[in-house]
């Protein structure tokens, strides 16, 4: 299916996208949060789309408006991609898990978790996956800074033809 | 079999001539599953990756890999800099055949900004792509004989590689960490020389391989120990996310330079090797035949290299790709790596996500390891390429 | 230790002696990323430290007398370094091979990466580059064979005690690491 057949579809199939958009031959469609695992279900079942093997999940710090999780599918034999986001409220980002729908979604929502601090509820486990136990805060949020950087300035930041001398 | 399952009294075969009598006393022996971890130091060539196994006698009960003890945090250091200055860093995490990990950032950049890199310099980055697989399989042939015990392997491995990373070192100046991709096209043109080496090296390096399929792949206790071990049925490995070579040989043909080509690989014919079974045997087959399709295209970029610039004409001096998310992936040489660009008009990515095909590679490991005995478990993680960078980035 | 820590050998005892050890360093690969790959490379058919007498085939840290650490520290794995490192007998030299190892290198921002080596063990040789040649590796050695042939061992045992006193691993003191404890085996997935 073309990106616009596939935004069409899932539309009128599932009645849950909120807005879809295509960009660079890519299509994304927004769902809201209670639909997440219904639209993913469909995805893996219907005979039109047969999305089976996950490509990537995770976020996007989006400031003001919150958390943006991205879902990325492909299907192998279908031969088209699909992204699924859905945004979260910034002050308690939560969204039920997809590890039983496909396998490969386990790590990427476990990583999802300790980057970003989005709690996907139902995860068998949810425990940090690539930082140490005892690492506090969440790296990859806007808020977090890097600290080398802030502790002096990096020489190599301007370019060389902006350095007054 | 539990101890649990032994016969209550016989004879158990012992040294030569000798048997050794058991008697078993009462109906069932209390055994305690043992804990074993395995990592993160240990001396073989996977690198920093723990496999925490719980064992009932020499079976497997559960395999837990732990990961982690490589994460540079390149998702969060790519938010600090410059388009330019990422290409540097991404290259190190396959780095087995670092080119491919800069395509894909040089090709999502390139999409958002609408920019194409002109013919030569496509054809080039081609060339380089692929050397840079038969870098990779390389060192995993040879790795996966040095873990079943069998040290020629490596030393011709390596040799094979010496020579293409001379080769390498003639046009990027690096033997590893190449950086020679650039945002609309290369750093710079091949050096004279260089098409001759190639050629020279193609030839060299099908006849060298040879001496792999005498020593390996015919080997009676190479296959012994890896035939029907480690077996991922194709559908399994699909819902994992597993892509590349271990895909292939569970009977999948999912390439995406064939699906979806990018650079000139719709140009150029090649095939894909796929395995029957999907056992620890097809996935050394599957790579042996990779390298010998990867100098078939070599070859042929050889004879179709166009003249012509390498960058485009007018670059504009800051690279700021207009408000958007593009997701671009290349068939790397362990899999699909692909990366998800959001850009806010900076010069800065917003947010760099990469893809790679070891995280979802070694993801599956818990499943492939349930119910295989101990011994065999170096056939089958040997058997699951991945580098460790690429799994935590 | 023995006599070696508390008298200074006269010359030619002393000169055979080290040059006993400077010969025969049996190496502890502590190869994490990609600078394992060219320390491996160094150690095969075109540059090959065997010739030195640097064997890579050492049987775990006990067998060893030098450790090079090749690649990328992180905070996770620091605390296997530094086991690794003090189970390592005496006299025992560190070869720091990279710019990872050196100093954090290209990942000197990074939230989760130890900015250098020896912040966790002390290092004889650094070996600067990213990745350094194996021709880089060749010459840390050398180096360091130099300094071993002219180092008196006493004062080097009175610079690891004045260093460090006592060992941070042993048995009864319990691991409470900043890495998920090495010896925390509770960890199970699914």
């Amino acid at each position: 299916m073309t990106p616009d057949e596939i935004a069409a579809h899932l539309t009128e199939a599932t009645g849950a996208a909120e807005r879809s958009d295509v960009a660079h031959g890519e299509v994304s469609v927004w769902v809201p949060n209670d639909k997440w695992v219904e639209v993913a279900t469909h995805l893996r079942d219907c005979g039109r789309c047969h999305f089976d093997l996950p490509t990537f999940l995770t976020a996007v710090d989006l400031e003001e408006q919150g958390f943006e999780v991205v879902l990325h599918m492909y299907s192998v034999r279908r031969q088209h991609h699909v992204n699924v986001k859905t945004q979260l409220a910034r002050d308690e980002p939560r969204l039920p898990t997809l590890s039983g729908v496909w396998n490969g979604l386990n790590w990427c929502e476990r990583e999802t978790w300790e980057l970003f601090g989005i709690d996907f509820t139902g995860h068998p486990n949810q425990v940090k996956l690539l930082l140490p136990v005892e690492f506090e805060g969440f790296p990859l949020r806007k808020d977090f800074l890097l600290m080398t950087r802030e502790a002096k300035e990096w020489p190599g930041l301007k370019e060389p033809a902006e350095v007054e001398h | 079999m539990a101890v649990t399952e032994l016969p209550t009294a016989g004879m158990l075969p012992g040294g030569p001539g000798e048997g050794v009598q058991v008697v078993i006393a009462g109906e069932e022996l209390p055994t305690q599953e043992m804990t074993l971890s395995i990592g993160p130091q240990h001396p073989s060539t996977h690198g920093v990756l723990r496999v925490v196994l719980t064992l009932d006698g020499e079976r497997i009960d559960t395999a837990t890999p732990v990961i982690g003890y490589m994460h540079r945090a390149f998702d969060k250091l790519s938010e600090a800099r410059d388009y330019r200055q990422i290409i540097a860093l991404s290259n190190r995490h396959d780095w087995l055949s670092a080119f491919g990990n800069e395509l894909g950032v040089a090709l999502a950049t390139e999409r958002l900004m609408g920019i194409e890199a002109p013919e030569r310099a496509q054809w080039i980055r081609m060339l380089m792509a692929e050397w840079n697989r038969v870098l990779n399989h390389l060192m995993f042939l040879g790795s996966f004989g040095l873990e079943l015990g069998a040290m020629t392997p490596m030393f011709y491995a390596f040799r094979e590689r010496e020579d293409i990373q001379t080769l390498m070192e003639m046009a990027t100046g690096a033997r590893m960490h190449f950086t020679y991709c650039r945002v609309g096209g290369l750093k710079e043109d091949l050096p004279k020389g260089f098409l001759q080496y190639s050629e020279v090296l193609v030839k060299r390096i099908r006849h060298r391989l040879l001496d792999y399929e005498g020593l390996l792949l015919g080997n009676e206790i190479f296959k012994k120990r890896t035939v029907g071990i480690g077996v991922l049925p194709g559908e399994v490995a699909k819902s994992y996310g597993v892509t590349g070579p271990i895909l292939h040989a569970s009977g999948v043909a999912e390439d995406s330079r064939k699906t979806e080509p990018y650079l000139k690989y719709s140009e150029v014919d090649f095939e894909v090797p796929v395995g029957e079974h999907g056992d620890s045997f097809d996935r050394f087959n599957v790579l042996y035949h990779r390298i010998e399709q990867s100098l078939r295209i070599i070859e042929q970029v050889h004879a179709k290299l166009p003249a012509g610039p390498i960058m485009p004409g007018k670059m504009p001096k800051y690279l700021k790709p207009p408000e958007g998310w593009t997701y671009v992936r290349t068939e790397n040489s362990l899999g699909e790596t692909g990366y998800y660009l959001v850009s806010r008009g900076d010069t800065k990515p917003w947010r760099l996500k990469m893809r790679t095909p070891s995280f979802h590679n070694v993801s599956m490991i818990p499943y492939l390891l349930k119910g295989v005995l101990l011994p065999d478990l170096i056939a089958v993680l040997g058997s699951v390429f991945f580098v460790v960078g690429d799994v935590d980035r | 230790m023995g006599l070696t820590d508390k008298v200074n050998f006269p010359q030619p005892a002393k000169f055979i002696l080290n040059w006993g050890r400077k010969y025969s360093l049996w190496v502890m690969n502590f190869g994490l990323a990609c600078c394992a790959i060219e320390l491996i490379a160094a150690s095969t058919s075109r540059h090959d430290f065997i010739r030195l007498g640097v064997i890579p085939v050492a049987h775990g840290p006990r067998q060893a007398d030098m450790l090079v650490v090749a690649g990328t520290l992180t905070d996770k794995m620091a605390p296997a370094l530094k086991r690794v490192y003090e189970q390592i007998p005496e006299p025992k030299y560190v070869i720091s091979f990279g710019s990872c190892s050196n100093c954090g290198g290209p990942f000197w921002d990074s939230y989760s990466v130890t900015k250098g080596v020896d912040q966790i063990v002390p290092v004889d040789v650094y070996v600067p580059g990213c990745p350094p040649r194996p021709e880089a590796l060749l010459e840390g050695i050398l180096l360091l064979q130099d300094r071993i042939g002219k180092e008196s061992l006493k004062e080097h045992y009175q610079r690891r005690e004045a260093e460090e006193p006592e060992p941070a691993f042993t048995s009864t003191v319990p691991i409470v690491v900043g890495g998920g404890s090495i010896s925390d085996t509770s960890i199970r997935d699914e």
